[in-house]
């Protein structure tokens, strides 16, 4: 044995956070590659909440679809069934009266404040552990989360998974007590929410965790396909609801909060102005909600299937994040031939493997939780 | 001989049981406190009153959990970590006039040999994040060891203002010399010595908003990932009771120790220690955690020049009150 | 003492003796107790029931007054709480997170997904509930279950602690077995479905690029359509200034390779990943072209139109018989 001086070249350390780990929201791997604490290169799985939607409704009745897609995106049940709907009213050529497209939006927008609420208590738990400062945040925000989940109860029988659009209208009417404690709601969430918004955005400890970290500049996040509050926070100024509207957002005045930088506490602040937004758009619905039918047409009560005409068609909603939409290949037959999702998840998460490169492991974390990635929307 | 080993280890096993049970509820009123800031109730139906129960099923759970250890981990060492960690915490009590009136061991440096024991405790994590063969483990202990190191200047200086002020390290002249006036109402120095104080050993215990060893959102739960039952147990005790014994030193060193508004007592010690540790959970449970680079630039660009500044303005009004 | 004597009266008896309480109880009962009184369960969610779990977490519900904490490592937890749908490629992981819990543990399945795959069941990634991955203590139903649900779960599962069931067995529950059956049907193929904007596979990138200088930036998706004269790709770009969407088709044929886009558009990347695992298309000039959404060793493309639904590739996906068999046990 000859005296032999190997040089090692230790390379990188590789860690794989997830699928379980505290701070993935939900099942998804990333392996990291580091030097020290930075990050070199990192490779992203997905898939492990893969339930084949696609395929499942190949088989499936157009009005027995929207149930199953509500299981989605979980935090915003609602948008996922309103997307498919408007998708095939558009197909069919279907009026839909304009008290149900009031009743939708209204749903829509009090879960887009739930599912913002979600996202930034999450997010306290990213940056501070369930140990800590974070767990009063999301404890704070899952708490105002209830009280917009009890309206939900109470117009529609369930918390989250409303269930509330079926092709041609509405399921549930709103009643004059229900618009009463959606006013108490109003009164009661807007300073709240006017000051976590203050509170966040002054903290410095999280000023220091988020401003200029996970920086998207506006092209790449158009090239990647980024859309909702991830592209808005990058300064491009794209929401469906105003841009290509549906519904009856274009009856409604809100303003489209965009951030400037494209940084993590951009994205944050740009949902919390949203809040503020989707306020004054109830706001305007409970006071203008007009009289009518519920519905055009009932589906269950008749034995006739819907059947689109033959082709193709694409149309999507904006959901709490981002760009939702629904392409439908008809054979003019009682089941979709071929349905794609889009959902804008999959799509804001896909940048990640180009962002997270060069900051550290603890950035990995904020840089994930301020893309607010739904897993059931991205594997679908 | 059997006879002396008892009497004199009696005072011993009755301290460690005393401040075992104290640590033991300090855990159920942080977990109280905790609920209250957070508009909950907290531990409740384990024993009725509010859940008074709580630490004893939590602690017999423990005990009676399946005891696992990975098969790549070092055995010796993977075993020695967490009794290292509880054993050195325990005894850095034995200098503090906690229980008895008189400190266990009264030595004249009695200070110096405190910092210095509880400083250990940062080889039985070493070693026991090492051991894992847990990459979380790994990278938690790393940065373990620099924010303890980098955070122990600070604090030792804080510590050291009131001794040059005083001009003794033994825990009896402190408390002596604060009969009147305790440290932190002397004029500039005290107030400014404590905040480095705090800051620093809320870093040496590991609390938010300094808690990167354990941080639990990116390293699932730093080194002590891979331990269950009794010895993640000695874990969650030797943190708080590391805690506690900063509580307590903070309430000797800046808050008069015994010396109480009407009374004297070691029981006024125990009193102010919580109201220190209760301020200590105030401040884990409404921060956000930061980041190893910023953690150590605070501490060397900020924290350190201006302890030494302290220090030197210390030793200057010193001189001057005592050789002119 | 009346206050404690009561507190402890689960535990053990309280004997009065002169002058001292006597209190006894044996050690089973007394771990049996601590057991039940601090579950720690592990931090740990699959989908929308975890949102439910979470909530019976927070403030308003709080689970900490049962004395339970979340704990991130499973060495220190003892319970699992299997809040969603299982898939083939999570069923692994759930398998080995289990092995790693040290005993005793427990486990809730929580939510139709986890008990039986609810209308997932006959998709070719999903597990037809938990229990044919690790042995389950208790049932909770629901599509998410409420969080008195969640609590009245582990309120159960309290009971059987307490009871001394220490080691689960492998056993099969009847609670929410409920099922609805999907429609096994055969779609039928149909011909020239769509007669608009195609395009020639070659011109793609040429015809792509001219339109991303026409600030045409942003990708909005990528799909396929399994026609019966072969594979449809469709590209959708928009121009996010005018609000303009831009649709065009290229038809593969028989051909099953066409050019990347991932140089022009860097969403490309995982969009056209996406189709090469569920449509087989293999995209040339892509820097990574692996499966994203099935494990890496999978066989066949689940969204073509000859891939059975109700595929059985996978040990923890029972055939077809073996679950006929098991439903008529329960």
């Amino acid at each position: 044995m000859e005296d032999q001086i190997v040089e090692k070249d230790f390379g990188d350390l590789a860690i794989n956070m997830g699928p379980q780990h505290p701070a993935t929201h939900g099942v998804f791997r990333l392996k990291l590659y580091l030097q020290g604490e930075r990050i070199n290169k990192i490779e992203a799985f997905l898939g492990y909440l893969h339930r084949g939607v696609e395929k499942l409704t190949e088989v499936l009745d157009y009005d027995m679809i929207p149930p199953v897609l509500e299981r989605d995106d979980y935090l915003s049940p609602t948008s996922n069934s309103l997307g498919f709907v408007n998708t095939v009213e558009k197909m069919c050529q279907i009026e839909v009266p304009k008290k149900a497209s009031y009743i939708r939006v209204l749903v829509a927008e009090l879960q887009r404040i739930s599912s913002h609420l979600v996202a930034l208590g999450t997010y306290g738990l990213d940056l501070g552990g369930s140990l800590g400062g974070g767990a009063s945040l999301f404890l704070y925000c899952f708490r105002e989360r209830e009280k917009i989940l009890d309206i939900m109860e109470e117009l529609t029988g369930t918390r989250f998974h409303t269930n509330i659009n079926q092709i041609g209208g509405v399921r549930y009417d709103v009643k004059i007590d229900v618009i009463k404690k959606i006013n108490d709601l109003i009164k009661y969430i807007r300073p709240i929410l006017i000051e976590y918004n203050d509170v966040i955005s002054k903290d410095q400890i999280f000023i220091k965790r988020t401003k200029s970290i996970g920086v998207i500049s506006a092209q790449l996040a158009q090239e990647a396909g980024c859309s909702g509050p991830v592209a808005r926070a990058s300064g491009i100024n794209f929401d469906i609801r105003r841009n290509q509207t549906y519904e009856c957002y274009d009856e409604l005045d809100f303003d489209i909060p965009l951030g400037t930088n494209g940084d993590s506490y951009d994205r944050t602040i740009v949902r919390m102005k949203e809040n503020l937004e989707s306020l004054k758009i109830i706001e305007q619905i409970i006071n203008g909600i007009p009289s009518g039918d519920l519905s055009s047409r009932k589906p269950f009560k008749s034995a006739k299937l819907l059947k689109p005409p033959k082709g193709s068609f694409y149309s999507s909603v904006e959901s709490p994040r981002g760009e939702l939409g629904f392409f439908i290949v008809s054979d003019g037959s009682s089941i979709p031939y071929r349905m794609k999702i889009r959902s804008p998840s999959f799509s804001n998460l896909s940048i990640i493997e180009k962002i997270l490169p060069g900051n550290f492991v603890a950035d990995s974390v904020t840089i994930l939780g301020s893309l607010d990635p739904v897993f059931g929307d991205v594997d679908r | 001989m059997f006879i002396e080993f008892l009497s004199f280890s009696k005072p011993i096993f009755q301290s460690i049981t005393t401040l075992i049970l104290i640590v033991a509820y300090l855990v159920w009123l942080e977990r109280k406190i905790a609920a209250r800031m957070q508009s909950r109730i907290g531990p409740y139906l384990v024993g009725k009153p509010h859940g008074w129960l709580q630490p004893l099923a939590d602690a017999l759970k423990l005990m009676s959990k399946d005891d696992s250890k990975p098969s790549s981990s070092d055995s010796l060492l993977f075993n020695f970590g967490p009794i290292w960690v509880m054993v050195v915490s325990l005894s850095a009590f034995a200098l503090l006039p906690f229980y008895f009136d008189n400190p266990m061991i009264n030595a004249s440096l009695s200070l110096m040999l405190f910092i210095a024991i509880s400083s250990l405790i940062i080889v039985g994590i070493f070693v026991s994040g090492w051991s894992s063969s847990n990459k979380y483990s790994l990278i938690s202990v790393m940065r373990s060891v620099a924010q303890i190191i980098s955070y122990e200047i600070p604090l030792v200086i804080s510590l050291l203002i009131p001794c040059i002020l005083i001009g003794s390290l033994s825990f009896g002249d402190i408390i002596e010399s604060q009969k009147n006036i305790w440290f932190i109402f002397s004029p500039g120095l005290g107030q400014i010595s404590f905040v480095i104080f705090f800051i620093s050993a809320l870093a040496e215990g590991n609390r938010i908003p300094f808690d990167l060893s354990e941080a639990e959102s990116e390293l699932v739960s730093g080194y002590t990932t891979e331990y269950s039952g009794i010895k993640f147990a000695l874990f969650y005790l030797a943190e708080y009771v590391h805690l506690f014994g900063i509580s307590v030193l903070g309430s000797i060193i800046f808050f008069g120790g015994p010396h109480g508004p009407f009374i004297t007592s070691n029981l006024i010690i125990v009193i102010k220690s919580l109201v220190f540790f209760t301020f200590i959970v105030f401040v884990r449970w409404s921060f956000f955690r930061i980041r190893i680079d910023q953690l150590l630039r605070f501490n060397w660009s900020k924290l350190i020049p201006i302890s030494f500044v302290v220090l030197l303005i210390a030793c200057l009004t010193k001189y001057f009150s005592e050789f002119n | 003492m009346g206050n404690v004597e009561k507190s402890l009266k689960d535990i053990g008896s309280f004997t009065k003796l002169p002058g001292a309480n006597l209190f006894t109880t044996s050690t089973t009962k007394l771990f049996n107790w601590a057991q039940k009184s601090s579950l720690w369960p592990l931090s740990f969610g699959l989908a929308c029931c975890a949102i439910e779990m979470m909530a019976t977490f927070a403030s308003r519900y709080d689970l900490d007054r049962l004395g339970m904490i979340t704990r991130a490592s499973p060495r220190q937890s003892d319970l699992m709480i299997i809040a969603g749908t299982v898939t083939i490629k999570m069923a692994e992981r759930i398998k080995t997170l289990y092995d790693q819990m040290a005993s005793p543990k427990w486990v809730i399945a929580a939510g139709s997904c986890a008990i039986s795959g609810d209308h997932y069941r006959h998709i070719y990634s999903v597990v037809p509930g938990v229990d044919w991955v690790i042995p389950v203590d208790v049932y909770v139903p629901g599509c998410p279950p409420r969080p008195e649900d969640f609590i009245e779960g582990i309120m159960e599962l309290q009971n059987l602690i307490s009871n001394g069931k220490i080691s689960p067995t492998y056993n099969v529950s009847t609670g929410g077995k409920n099922q609805i059956d999907i429609k096994k049907t055969k779609t039928k193929k149909q011909k020239n479905l769509i007669e608009n904007k195609f395009i020639n596979k070659n011109e793609l990138l040429n015809y792509a690029s001219q339109y991303k200088n026409k600030d045409f930036l942003y990708l909005k998706f990528i799909t396929a359509t399994d026609f019966e004269e072969g594979l449809t790709l469709t590209y959708v770009i928009s121009n996010t200034k005018l609000g303009e969407d831009m649709e065009f088709h290229v038809n593969l044929g028989n051909s099953l390779e066409i050019d990347s886009l991932s140089e022009l558009f860097v969403g490309a990347d995982w969009q056209e990943r996406e189709i090469y695992d569920l449509f087989g298309i293999s995209f040339s000039g892509h820097p990574n072209l692996k499966r994203i959404m099935m494990p890496e060793d999978w066989i066949g493309h689940p969204l073509k139109k000859e891939y059975d639904m109700d595929t059985h590739n996978s040990p923890y996906r029972p055939t077809r018989e073996e679950y006929e068999s098991w439903k008529t046990k329960l």
